[in-house]
């Protein structure tokens, strides 16, 4: 895959993952409150009262393995900083509605604030390049649907929706094309 | 109206700072191991309150200002931590109302062989105490290192008609067992003032002090973005740790919406008991305390940012993360659940509890809280694409938590009281976030 059509791809991987999550949290936030709790979630409350009444019912091992991967992420994020390359949602502006996942994004806003920061990311974009992994990039492209307007190209806000919509949808190649181009890019 | 067999929110706070003093050489703003001269503890507690590192222009705690000015210092006393003999606090006693008073104010702890305590894990900490159920090892053995120092008040302590114990941070984590002890020897007549305390008891051991020393007498100050405040996670929890508690006074942080380790520092408490006009009373502590929202929506927003760290708290990860939180308090309030316990939990107290209890069953009742969740934990990249939303996403969930507040604990503590960073953590960092740390 040449430069121009994974910048195209990166950006429009994260717009989809972003877009996807924040739509997600602003129906979830949206829904309607039931009047009454359900009893899995009476069982649940009447679990954890029976747990703090009875020491011996509580399972410490819940906090296993927790410590090993507090120290696992921090040498992650030590490595990721020192590369010291620009990471996407560090340089993608979000508005404040979407950052507390209150409101729906804006499609049009979205796309415009990833394109503004096309030239910041271009080290990243390089980067990830490099390291992807290009057979099972392809293997995934490979499955996505024809009659939407290819990742790899530019999108208008209308066709980049659609595809979100897809993504929503759990299209398992869609899922494994974001993922394996924001595989690259550590997490901090 | 002033109760004059009760400290004053003023009085509790200079207390709870000055405390400090204890601290070898801590008056010169570079704490060293050891405990302080009485004659210099004397003069920060109820003398002039200046000292060489302690400017004029300083938060000058010295009780000398308020109703307590005549005061006696009775005794400076050690604490033992990590192996570690340092000043830990000190005992005051005084005249009011008629009635024979006494202070004992603790110190936070200083721990610079955090893993000399040997504490692997929360679990594995826990110990009894006192036949009230189960609180951390690292405070119980704190604790047990003043014990035969206290003794040697004891005629004094428990003769006198109130038993006042005052602490900030760890200080306020052994108060609340000094506080117990005397309870459970006494009877009655003790009282508890805290600011910014982790939490000591698991299970059902808060409730078993809130009955012993009374939840009246139990004053725990807290500010709502406070770090160390918000743990160790569940199953410990607070005295007076229900949202519904008339003296859980929790406060909006000088830091605004921001969590930060300022939130923690004993003189921005100082300050949210002070007003300029007038000397506050509880009851105004209580009315600030109600301009909070005490829900777990809120608390779920504290990992959205921070003041101390912008390089990595302001990533979206992490305010990713926070949505995720957000978006399991509204599951919790969309089903109606008004659990007092649910209400005093933070975020990660609400995970760890649906881990116990088995988060399979629950979430697979409420399909779209699911797929909200896992939406946000592969955007968050703390799950893959196909991974069910199940005990290891959690847990990625925690860790991710728990990577983000433990170097604000950290640093909380480390900036604790007089403001200067020190290499001083507690007797066990464990009890803090339930982690050894080195």
């Amino acid at each position: 895959m040449d430069r121009a059509a994974f910048e195209h791809l990166y950006l429009h991987a994260n717009s989809i993952a972003t877009l996807g999550f924040l739509r997600g949290m602003a129906r979830l936030m949206a829904a309607p409150m039931p009047t009454e709790a359900t009893p899995e979630m009476q069982e649940f409350v009447a679990g954890i009262e029976h747990d703090m009444n009875n020491p011996d019912t509580f399972d410490w091992s819940v906090y296993d393995g927790i410590d090993e991967g507090v120290e696992a992420l921090g040498k992650a994020r030590e490595e990721a900083l020192a590369a010291n390359l620009p990471f996407f949602n560090d340089c993608v502006e979000m508005s404040d509605e979407a950052d507390s996942g209150d409101g729906m994004p804006d499609v049009a806003r979205y796309l415009a604030s990833v394109h503004a920061a096309r030239e910041r990311l271009a080290p990243r974009i390089d980067d990830s390049l490099a390291k992807v992994d290009h057979a099972a990039l392809a293997g995934a492209l490979a499955t996505l649907p024809t009659d939407l307007p290819p990742l790899t190209g530019a999108l208008s806000a209308a066709e980049l929706e659609q595809w979100v919509e897809l993504y929503e949808a759990n299209h398992a190649g869609l899922l494994q094309v974001v993922e394996e181009t924001r595989k690259p890019e550590p997490v901090i | 109206m002033i109760d004059l067999n009760t400290l004053s929110p003023r009085e509790a706070a200079y207390i709870a700072h000055n405390s400090y003093f204890t601290l070898k050489d801590w008056v010169k703003g570079e704490p060293s191991a050891g405990m302080e001269k009485t004659s210099t503890v004397k003069r920060m507690v109820v003398g002039n309150g200046i000292g060489s590192g302690v400017k004029g222009g300083d938060t000058n705690t010295s009780l000398r200002s308020t109703d307590l000015k005549g005061a006696s210092l009775n005794t400076v006393f050690r604490g033992e931590t990590a192996g570690l003999s340092t000043g830990f606090g000190y005992v005051l006693s005084f005249r009011r109302n008629g009635l024979n008073q006494v202070i004992i104010a603790s110190r936070g702890t200083r721990v610079e062989h955090s893993l000399a305590d040997g504490l692997a894990d929360l679990h594995a900490a826990i110990t009894s105490f006192g036949g009230y159920g189960q609180v951390h090892a690292g405070f119980a053995n704190a604790f047990a290192s003043i014990v035969p120092n206290l003794a040697r008040q004891e005629t004094r302590i428990r003769d006198a008609d109130i038993v006042h114990c005052v602490g900030h941070s760890l200080g306020g984590a052994i108060s609340t067992l000094v506080a117990a002890h005397y309870a459970g020897a006494r009877g009655a007549g003790v009282k508890l003032y805290t600011f910014g305390s982790p939490r000591v008891g698991a299970h059902v051991t808060p409730q078993a002090f809130e009955s012993l020393i009374g939840k009246d007498n139990i004053y725990r100050v807290s500010h709502d973005l406070d770090p160390v405040a918000m743990v160790g996670p569940y199953p410990y929890s607070h005295v007076n740790g229900l949202a519904s508690d008339a003296n859980n006074m929790m406060l909006r942080s000088p830091t605004a919406k921001l969590i930060g380790v300022a939130n923690h520092d004993m003189r921005r408490y100082v300050e949210s008991m002070s007003d300029a006009a007038r000397d506050l009373s509880w009851q105004d502590v209580r009315g600030f305390s109600a301009e909070v929202v005490h829900d777990n929506a809120v608390l779920a927003r504290w990992l959205l940012r921070s003041v101390d760290n912008p390089s990595v708290f302001t990533t979206r990860l992490v305010e990713g993360l926070s949505v995720i939180l957000k978006a399991f308090a509204h599951f919790l309030q969309m089903q109606s659940v008004t659990s007092a316990i649910i209400s005093g939990m933070t975020a990660i107290d609400l995970f760890a509890a649906a881990l116990s209890r088995g988060i399979d069953r629950y979430a697979a009742a409420n399909p779209q809280l699911l797929a909200g969740l896992q939406v946000a934990a592969v955007w968050a990249r703390v799950a893959v694409v196909g991974m069910k939303f199940t005990i290891a996403v959690i847990k990625a969930i925690m860790t991710r938590m728990m990577d983000v507040i433990k170097p604000l604990m950290m640093e909380a503590i480390a900036k604790v009281g007089a403001g200067n960073p020190l290499p001083l953590m507690i007797a066990g960092a464990t009890a803090i976030t339930g982690h050894v740390i080195a």
